[in-house]
């Protein structure tokens, strides 16, 4: 196996692994409420800056400040959802769109008003040390990344499989009414939902910061990266949805090695746009079809 | 109990003259569950035929393999002599199978006298069309009126005149009595009696078993999927495998 | 049961000639912007003139897809770069007649949006994943207008020659002459979106906005009708964007073809009201000096100002009155 191909293997998996959280999470929230949010991205864009700020004004460690960090994002997620998406559930999917995309652009646009374009990052003296696997280099931070990654998603499923609030959360996923009728809390289960779902985004920011650049617009990238997941690995599907991201996050980067860098993007959307017209149900999920 | 006019060769028969619908073997899978199970049916023109059966027996399934909301996973639909077989629903539907949902789906964003024109073919006359079938309905005076404000009743009436507007030469007619007024079912019975005398095929879906009997010449059963009786209705009410059907099990 | 103040309504006009208030309005209107350049003002004024015209075709070119055929559209912004692009390139490199690449800028746009439209309907894509895709394939136009600058000048833009005052080649030297071009081009929209919206095809088109499965029973081809709504939009806003290559005489994929212009055409739909034809006008009536009055108090010291009051309005309207000022107005004059 060629170097080259191993190490963007290697880089593939680590965006990868940031595309699985965060679609995750995303399809958790679609699951269960059946709202696409448009603003999910413009969440981890929130957890970057302020594992950020906690960074540059505490001076405190981004892997330190996780604990903070994502349970700040739960908090958000769960106003969110009581504030936001409840009052608007039961109208049609248009509003859900306008609204959500509405939220996008406050959190966007907010940021960019506070704190400007400038590309933030937080330098750790750590990150340039590494290993070597298999004559490709991996650094500290990008294997902290995928091991944060599978830990993150082992709680994930622990929680959604072993706990009640999980067996209510897939309860109401699969008909809410039913649920309603089996005496759980529906309206606080959506919450939750959506809490955990931005909770996981918040962990992504904390194990992505030492790698990637901070700034305003990466809300609206991984926004659509994660929906390009979702359909990959089925709308709904937590499974599809790590799958899925580890595929796009590989795909990109050897597009981007192998072909064009600048068209690694568009390369992917095309991709997203053929499976959306075509198989709609991706590799595990629910239609995008009326 | 009368039994609305017998009509010769209907009955039993499996004539391929005069029928306007077939269905051909259908079956229907989802997934594991057999939905329907090579089902023949054979629908004579002009006819009133009733399809009867418990809940869950397959009866809307197959009225939405006729009119194309799904495809069978086996078998044929032919119609008026061609084969519809999982056509695009809107062009079963301008073949000239009109299809009336239970709960009317109706456009409440517009008026009924827009409901109906978006029914209408193309050609000039589609206006006097709209108005003649309001004044059939006895709808006339609501006809620039949202059709958010109707009550159940109005809505299975506007329901029915936009099928009737495509000039269906076959009706599929789901549960008309449900939810009518005992009073009022005469009404809805003599509405599709006029229908079949003029000229259309009416196929329903009922649980009302008196108004079978009534109004239909030809009654089918489905039991789980399957064909079990057909016949006159009294020679199939009668039947014990049908009783048992609806009452045992 | 949907909310009945729900974002799209169909209007309750039974036919066309009750509403004679309505095109007395519309004329005042526009007879009264044409007279304004007369007043010798200021060139600034002509500009938000201009904008207004501009933003006011754009977004009721969107609403004949997005509002009567309640397909939202989040890549708007990418037919209006296509024809921008389009008419400028061909400019530069074969010297074609800007006024005959208007024509062809709106015809590439229109097959554009045929060649994306088609597996969308085809398939019966569902509303919001519709409004994904739209988004999806915006952000690759400009990726590829953006990477390309061999071909179309990349993220440095494009400089369009100017020819001195020739209107046979769509270029003058008063800014009024430019403006008079963008007021037909708005009452042109106006136009074709009143024709929509008052005929069967506009039926249709709201018929299957409401009820895709009862549309099908009524016999209407969905995928087809919905095509055609999608291209005629987008046929109408590369107009616009030909329109605005000429008269700044300079395009650039964040101006043109980004994100921002796609947004800010949606949110003057949605506030105008997007069932009808005058959604658009309203909306721009509201918007676009809202937005001049907004870069004059925050002068740039707030990038991303604009945006951001624009997703707070977005918000704001679809809690409140989701059907737009048109909503507001229908409750006294059904017809609008």
């Amino acid at each position: 196996m060629s170097a080259t191909f191993l190490q963007a293997l290697l880089s593939g998996l680590v965006l990868g692994s940031i595309y699985a959280i965060v679609a995750s999470g995303l399809s958790l929230v679609f699951g269960v409420m059946k709202i696409i949010n448009f603003a999910h991205g413009q969440f981890l864009m929130l957890g970057l800056y302020l594992t950020y700020w906690l960074y540059r004004l505490f001076d405190l460690h981004p892997y330190a400040s996780a604990p903070i960090v994502v349970g700040v994002m739960f908090l958000v997620g769960f106003v969110v959802s009581r504030w936001i998406l409840e009052p608007i559930l039961g109208t049609d999917p248009l509003t859900y769109l306008l609204t959500t995309f509405g939220l996008a652009l406050i959190l966007e646009n907010g940021a960019l008003m506070l704190w400007s374009h400038d590309y933030r990052s937080v330098p750790l003296q750590f990150a340039v040390r590494g290993f070597n696997v298999l004559g490709a280099r991996l650094s500290t931070p990008q294997a902290v990344l995928l091991v944060g990654t599978v830990i993150t998603l082992a709680v994930l499923f622990y929680i959604l499989l072993r706990t009640r609030t999980g067996l209510a959360i897939r309860a109401v996923a699969q008909n809410w009414e039913s649920a309603e009728l089996a005496g759980i809390n529906v309206r606080r289960t959506f919450a939750l939902a959506v809490a955990i779902g931005t909770a996981l985004v918040g962990a992504a920011a904390v194990l992505m910061i030492p790698i990637y650049f901070v700034f305003p617009g990466v809300g609206t990238i991984y926004t659509v990266m994660a929906f390009v997941v979702v359909v990959l690995g089925g709308l709904g599907s937590i499974a599809g949805a790590v799958v899925g991201g580890l595929i796009i996050g590989v795909a990109e980067i050897l597009a981007g090695t192998y072909l064009s860098v600048e068209l690694a993007r568009s390369i992917t959307f095309l991709i997203f746009l053929a499976i959306l017209f075509f198989r709609p149900l991706g590799l595990f999920g629910q239609s995008a079809r009326v | 109990m009368v039994v609305q006019g017998e009509r010769p060769g209907v009955g039993g028969g499996h004539g391929f003259m005069g029928s306007i619908l077939r269905i051909e073997h259908i079956s229907k899978d989802y997934g594991g569950l057999r939905a329907l199970d090579d089902v023949v049916i054979e629908v004579e023109e002009g006819s009133i035929t009733g399809l009867i059966g418990p809940n869950g027996s397959g009866k809307t399934t197959l009225f939405d393999i006729i009119s194309g909301f799904t495809r069978p996973t086996a078998g044929r639909v032919i119609f008026d002599g061609r084969d519809i077989t999982g056509q695009m629903p809107f062009r079963i539907a301008r073949a000239g199978v009109g299809r009336v949902f239970q709960l009317a789906r109706i456009f409440r964003g517009m008026t009924l006298f827009q409901n109906l024109i978006v029914y209408a073919k193309p050609g000039g006359d589609a206006k006097q069309r709209v108005w003649e079938i309001l004044r059939f309905l006895k709808l006339d005076h609501l006809a620039h009126q949202s059709a958010q404000g109707l009550s159940y009743g109005q809505q299975r009436l506007l329901e029915l005149g936009c099928v009737l507007m495509m000039e269906p030469k076959l009706i599929l007619l789901d549960e008309p009595a449900a939810g009518i007024n005992p009073a009022l079912l005469e009404d809805v019975m003599e509405h599709i009696r006029e229908l079949a005398r003029r000229g259309k095929t009416i196929f329903i879906i009922e649980h009302n078993i008196p108004l079978v009997a009534n109004l239909c010449q030809r009654v089918v059963v489905l039991d789980s999927g399957r064909l079990l009786a057909e016949g006159d209705p009294q020679t199939v009410l009668n039947d014990a495998r049908v009783r048992e059907a609806y009452l045992g099990g | 049961m949907k909310n009945p103040e729900a974002v799209a309504q169909a209007p309750l006009t039974p036919s066309a000639s009750r509403a004679h208030w309505l095109y007395l309005a519309v004329a005042v209107l526009a007879l009264g912007l044409a007279l304004i350049p007369l007043f010798r003002v200021r060139g600034y004024y002509i500009d938000v003139l201009w904008q207004f015209c501009f933003f006011a075709g754009l977004a009721t070119a969107w609403i004949i897809v997005g509002g009567f055929g309640g397909m939202i559209s989040l890549g708007h912004a990418a037919f209006t770069g296509l024809g921008a692009y389009t008419s400028t390139l061909l400019l530069l490199r074969m010297g074609v007649n800007p006024w005959v690449g208007l024509v062809i800028g709106a015809l590439v746009a229109a097959a554009v949006a045929g060649i994306l439209g088609y597996p969308c309907f085809r398939f019966g894509l569902r509303a919001d994943f519709f409004a994904l895709a739209t988004l999806v394939f915006g952000i690759i136009v400009y990726e590829l207008v953006n990477g390309l600058p061999t071909i179309t000048g990349g993220p440095y833009g494009v400089v369009v020659p100017f020819a001195g005052n020739n209107p046979a080649r769509f270029s003058f030297t008063s800014r009024s002459n430019y403006f008079y071009v963008a007021w037909v081009y708005w009452l042109l929209t106006v136009a074709v979106a009143y024709l929509v919206q008052h005929s069967r095809f506009g039926l249709r088109l709201m018929a299957l906005r409401e009820d895709e499965h009862a549309a099908a029973r009524a016999g209407i081809d969905v995928g087809k009708v919905k095509l055609a709504a999608l291209m005629i939009s987008a046929a109408l806003a590369g107009l616009a964007g030909t329109l605005y290559a000429q008269y700044y005489l300079f395009i650039e994929p964040t101006e043109i073809v980004g994100l921002g212009l796609s947004v800010e055409i949606v949110v003057i739909a949605i506030v105008g009201g997007i069932s009808s034809f005058l959604g658009g006008t309203l909306g721009a009536l509201i918007l676009v000096p809202l937005t001049q009055l907004l870069n004059i108090y925050l002068a740039g010291a707030y990038a991303g100002s604009d945006l951001f009051i624009y997703g707070l309005i977005l918000m704001i309207i679809i809690r409140r009155s989701p059907a737009g000022i048109v909503g507001l107005l229908r409750r006294r004059f059904p017809e609008v």
